[in-house]
Formats: structure tokens, sequence, C-alpha cells
């Protein structure tokens, strides 16, 4: 339920969504909007978390940014 | 590749537009070299060097270049522009409206237009390793025609 | 210098599934970048600490492509649960492997040993408190590289390895992913694979598990275990403020999953029982965890610039798994700029998860373990009490300040604060006994405290 849910809802933003011209990437380029803005943070606290709980990982990937090249 | 490029561009109908800020009827007789770029973008940090070099090397030859900004914050494009001084010309004016034109899809992008007013190459970003390239269609399309 | 009884204090598994994907920056321009930051981690009630300190160096290349290495040091102490359940009576734990230890040091005269195991091959825990395994020391360093490269009409691949050595643990990993962008750079479409191997060497060897702890049986040295993960992903720009990640991956994990330091309470009417073979102690069984794990993580995050320079962060994942594991994570982070070269960010995280199957605080006699006379016989497959495994609900509260000192460096300090709460259903025990009126679940309080340092050349 909840996982047909949250497709529809991505698949309804993704199709709604406009096209960002490349232009109007400058935002985006921002390096505090990456999306894992300091990896070492992350792995941190990604090993801290799976070291006192069940659960791991999940996150990952690139994409965004400026988009340039 | 470069057939391939032009076939396109006619296809698209890429027809210069005639904006407020650049005329480019009176340009005609030079080699454009028209540059879309931000102030936020990697590569349009390592292509302002190159381009300052190819004006200093061929601007006698005929070769004009023109960098249309399209900053949303135009601080943050006078702050490039302050550490990277260029000697060519700057557009700071309607960059999105001319992109739309353009149809600009990656930053940066450049134009090369030849003297008879003919876009004849399109860059979509800038890339180190082809520097080289890149000058050598400069100087290909400054050595056809009459220098002004 | 030796290392006795290790208490597996930060887990059986490197987690480098996470190094997954991490593809460099899209915006880098050519050069070097080193990232260095320090780690310390502190539990309350004197349980774990640890120092870790780590360095990143990463260089993008003319062509585009980029490399990465990252080394990382870890140095814990402190103590840890074993895994006994809290009891109204002091509880003495004397270790197969200490005493051997000890008896081999004695032995061979060796004074520094003899101080050394002399109080850790036997402690006591006081009535009332949670049984922890004695100051212990261990150290872990991990390696791990990565190399990417655009290449085709959009395409981007990555591979990257790691290697991580603690004293009775051993990991190695290899990773790929491949990522497509399409629409204009504003979707990109990523899948990778994680391949892992495990093997643990736990000091006095090999538990033989669901047998008595006193005896400590053993069944050879090592065994090992393989974790296949694979993710897919995409990523995309929604609006010039607002970019989407979602993300959904799939681990299998098979081989030995016990952690071969902690076992089980056997409780009769909530009252612990005198070890048949060794009636100096009570019976306390090793724990036992299936062969087999099947993990399912969805994973959602969204990034909304707020203004010119601020943004928020907001994640989600949901995570399920054949265990009987079900967990919920909400990540919240607000980057607030002060100034061009300072800037906060708040931060909190919720966590709850339910407990494993087999999951309980203790075993009981009859329906559990069945005990005639000297033969103890365990009625059930598996069975763990490790807090890891059992059901709560966790909190943290962190924040972050990042300053930077030139164009090229900033340096950055945060501190964070977790704490569990308890959210399994009580086990009901008689009135008077050992167990009756104790805590059944160890809420783990910790904070912990990050400086870092880049600079890009």
């Amino acid at each position: 339920m909840k996982l047909t849910l949250l497709t529809v809802i991505t698949a309804l933003l993704i199709s709604g969504c406009t096209t960002v011209k490349p232009w109007q990437r400058d935002l985006l380029a921002k390096p505090h909007m990456a999306l894992d803005t300091d990896p070492l943070q992350s792995s941190f606290d990604d090993h801290i978390y799976f070291s006192k709980e069940a659960s791991s990982g999940g996150r990952g990937f690139g994409g965004g940014g400026c988009g340039c090249n | 590749m470069k057939h391939l490029l032009l076939t396109a561009l006619i296809t698209l109908g890429i027809t210069l537009p005639a904006s407020a800020e650049i005329d480019f009827d009176s340009l005609k007789g030079k080699v454009v070299y028209i540059d879309f770029w931000a102030s936020w973008c990697g590569p349009c940090r390592a292509s302002f060097p190159w381009m300052n070099e190819m004006h200093s090397k061929y601007e006698d030859q005929g070769l004009e270049i023109i960098a249309v900004n399209l900053d949303q914050e135009p601080e943050l494009a006078q702050a490039f522009l302050q550490e990277m001084t260029p000697a060519f010309r700057i557009e700071m004016d309607g960059g999105p409206e001319l992109a739309e034109q353009f149809g600009v899809d990656t930053m940066p992008t450049s134009y090369i237009i030849d003297r008879d007013g003919k876009a004849r190459a399109r860059h979509k970003g800038f890339h180190d390793g082809k520097r080289a390239t890149y000058e050598q269609e400069l100087v290909e399309l400054l050595s056809t025609g009459d220098q002004p | 210098m030796q290392l006795t009884d290790k208490k597996l204090s930060v887990g059986l598994a490197l987690a480098t599934s996470t190094l997954l994907g991490t593809a460099p920056q899209v915006n880098a321009e050519q050069g070097w970048q080193a990232d260095t930051a320090v780690l310390f981690y502190s539990e309350a009630d004197d349980r774990v600490q640890a120092v870790e300190p780590a360095l990143n160096l990463s260089k993008t290349f003319a062509d585009e492509s980029s490399a990465s290495v990252r080394i990382v040091y870890d140095a814990l102490t402190g103590a840890s649960p074993n895994g006994a359940a809290v009891a109204g009576v002091p509880q003495t734990f004397t270790s197969a492997s200490g005493l051997a230890r000890l008896e081999q040091a004695e032995e061979d005269d060796d004074e520094d040993e003899i101080e050394e195991y002399g109080d850790r091959a036997s402690y006591t825990i006081a009535p009332g408190d949670v049984p922890l395994d004695e100051s212990f020391e261990d150290t872990r360093t991990t390696l791990s590289g990565s190399w990417s490269k655009p290449f085709g009409n959009g395409y981007t691949s990555t591979l990257g390895g790691a290697w991580s050595t603690e004293g009775d643990f051993t990991s190695y990993s290899v990773n790929g992913a491949l990522a497509k962008d399409f629409n204009g750079n504003n979707t990109t479409l990523s899948a990778g694979v994680n391949l892992e191997f495990d093997t643990v060497t736990p000091n006095g060897g090999m538990p033989v598990p669901l047998t008595s702890y006193a005896s400590h049986n053993t069944s050879g040295t090592s065994d090992t275990k393989q974790v296949t993960d694979v993710i897919a992903g995409v990523t995309q720009v929604i609006s010039r403020r607002w970019i989407m990640q979602f993300n959904a991956s799939l681990s299998q994990s098979s081989g030995h999953h016990d952690d071969p330091y902690k076992f089980l309470t056997v409780a009769d009417n909530g009252n612990l029982i005198t070890d048949p073979d060794n009636p100096d102690s009570y019976l306390y069984l090793f724990e036992h965890r299936p062969e087999d794990r099947q993990k399912i993580s969805l994973y959602w995050q969204n990034k909304v610039a707020i203004g010119s320079s601020d943004a928020i962060d907001i994640g989600y994942r949901y995570m399920t798994d054949d265990w009987g594991v079900d967990s919920s994570t909400l990540d919240l982070t607000y980057h607030w700029q002060l100034t061009d070269g300072l800037y906060l960010e708040p931060h909190y995280r919720y966590y709850e998860q339910s407990a494993a199957d087999f999951y309980t605080p203790f075993l009981q006699t009859g329906s559990d373990v069945q005990i005639s006379g000297n033969d103890v016989t365990v009625l059930t497959d598996y069975a763990s009490s490790d807090p890891r495994l059992g059901a709560f609900s966790a909190n943290t509260l962190g924040l972050k300040l990042g300053l930077a000192l030139s164009r090229h460096q900033e340096m950055n300090l945060r501190v964070e604060q977790y704490q569990q709460t308890d959210q399994n259903s009580r086990v009901a025990v008689p009135a008077g006994s050992h167990l009756d009126g104790q805590d059944q679940f160890a809420e783990l309080s910790a904070t912990w405290v990050q400086l870092g340092y880049s600079v890009k050349w």
C-alpha cells in the first residue's frame, strides 16, 4: 500500500514537473544542494547507525548539481 | 561528425535573431564565437582562460568572442568576472531569451558562426581535452574569407 | 599487545553497501580535494568510546574521470552488553577463553599478560546493572577506493572496492554502478551492485550456537558471510529549487550472522538457574541467528533551496527484512547560510524499528528450553537478545557549524545526541523472581562530535 502510494506520487511529480532549463540549475549547483554534502559525515553516521540499529544503507548515487557538460 | 552537426543546425533552422543587444548583421565578416555561460558552472571557469587566449591570439584576424551570461543572481556573475578578467565582450542582459532561441540545452554551450553569418558548429559543454580541436575549428574558419 | 575476549563492538559486518554509488560531484573541476575529519564517539554508562580519524583524497582528471581513496582508523574502548538479562542477583561471567589465556600467561610467567587477564577472564555484575562485557580495546582500519568515468552519451560508470580489518573480523567488497542522464541532465537513472565477503575469527574460537556459555564449546576458529546488494535509483530535478531522489535496494546476506560474544540468560519462572555442566555459573546459551537474511529498502530524499543560500533536506527510508524487522527513518536537515563563509545546519532524525522474530530478552524453560536433569534441550531454532534486534525508537538531535577559511578551505564542527526508547512488549515474570522488576532492554544514549577540514587545490 505504502509502496503503491509512493510510486504514484513520484510518477505524478515527475510527469507534472516543468522542464528545467540548463541555466536554471544555478541553485542546484551550489555545494549545499548536493544530495550528499559531506561524504565523510555520511560515512561516520551510517557506520554508527549500522552498528546500533538493524537497518543500513539505502542512500546512494549522484545526479542533480549543475548538470554541466 | 561536423557534417552531421551542420545538417542538424540547418534542419533546426537556426537563423540568427536580431537581438536588441547583439546585432549579428554588423558582425558579418568576422568569425563569431558565442558562448553561453554562468558563474556557477564548473566547465565555464575552465573555458574563460581559454577564451582569453583565443581572443589575444586571433582578435586581429577577425575573431569576435561574445560571452552571454545566464546567471539568475547578477552579483555572482560580477564576482566571477572580477576574478576572470575577460578581455572579450560580455553580454549581461537578455541571456535566457537568446539561449532559448539558440536552443541551448547544456551549460556551457558555444556556437561558432562564420564570416557569412552562418552557424557552423555547436559545442555542448567545455571539455579540457578538446581545446586543440576547438582552436583548430576557429583557425579553419578564420583562414577563409576576407579580413576586416 | 594482545586483545582478550573481544566484545564485538561496532558490528560484525561492514556496511560497504553505503559506498555504493558515491559518484563524485558533477560540477567538479580538474584538481585535487582532501577531506579529513575526526569523530569522537561516546556512549552513556561507560559503554563504548571511540575515536575515529578519517582521510579522503580525490582527484578529477582532464578527461572528467575521477578517482578517490579513503582511509579510516577506529580505536574503540569501553563495554558492550553481553546479552545476559539484568537480574536482581550478582552475576559472574567466567569465560573459558579468558581463563585459558590466563593459564597460559601464568605458565609463561608473563607478568603483563597476567595483569591484563587477571580481571578479564572473569567479571562480576552487580544486581540491577546491565551485564556489560568488561573493558576491551579494539582497532579497526578501513581502506576504500573508487573510480568514476563519464562516457558515451550521458553515461557514467563507477567502480570501487573496500577492505576492512579489525582483530577478529575482515571484510572485502567490490562495487560497480552505471548511471545515465536524460532530459537535459534533469533526470538520472542509476543502478549498482555491491558484493561483500566477511570472515569472523572470534577470540577463543567459534562457539556452538545455543550451547552453554560457561562450557564454551567451539566448532572451528572462523566462519564467513557473503552479502550481495543491488540498488536502482532515479534522481529528478523537479524545479529550479527542488531535487528529488528515489532508490530501491535489495540485500541478500548468507552465512554466519551470530554474534560470537553474545548469549542469553535462561530463566525458570523468572529465576536464573545453575548451569548443569558448570555449577559455578548460571546457565547462559550462545545466541543463534538465521543463516540467511534478505532486506528491502526504499529511500526517498528531497532537497529544496530556500531563498538563495538556504536549503532543507528531507529524507525517508523504509526497510523490511525476513527476520521480521521493519523500520522507518525520517531525516531532516536545514542548511542556514548565516554569512558568505559561515553556516549552521540543525539536524533531526527519527527512527523506529520492530523486533526481529527471534528476538527475546531472555530464554524461558518450558517454552524455549527444556531442562531434565543435566540435559539442556533447546526448543527454539534461533534466539538473540542483542538490543540491535529489539523494538525501539530513537531520536537524534544535532547541529553542525561550517566555516570557510578561504575560497578553497572549509572547516566544520558537528555535535549529535542520540537517545533510544524501548518499544518492546514486556515479558512477564513472577513477582519476587530474579528478573522481576528489572529492565529488559538497555536504551542506548550516545553523543558524537565531528571535527572536519577540507581543502581543494
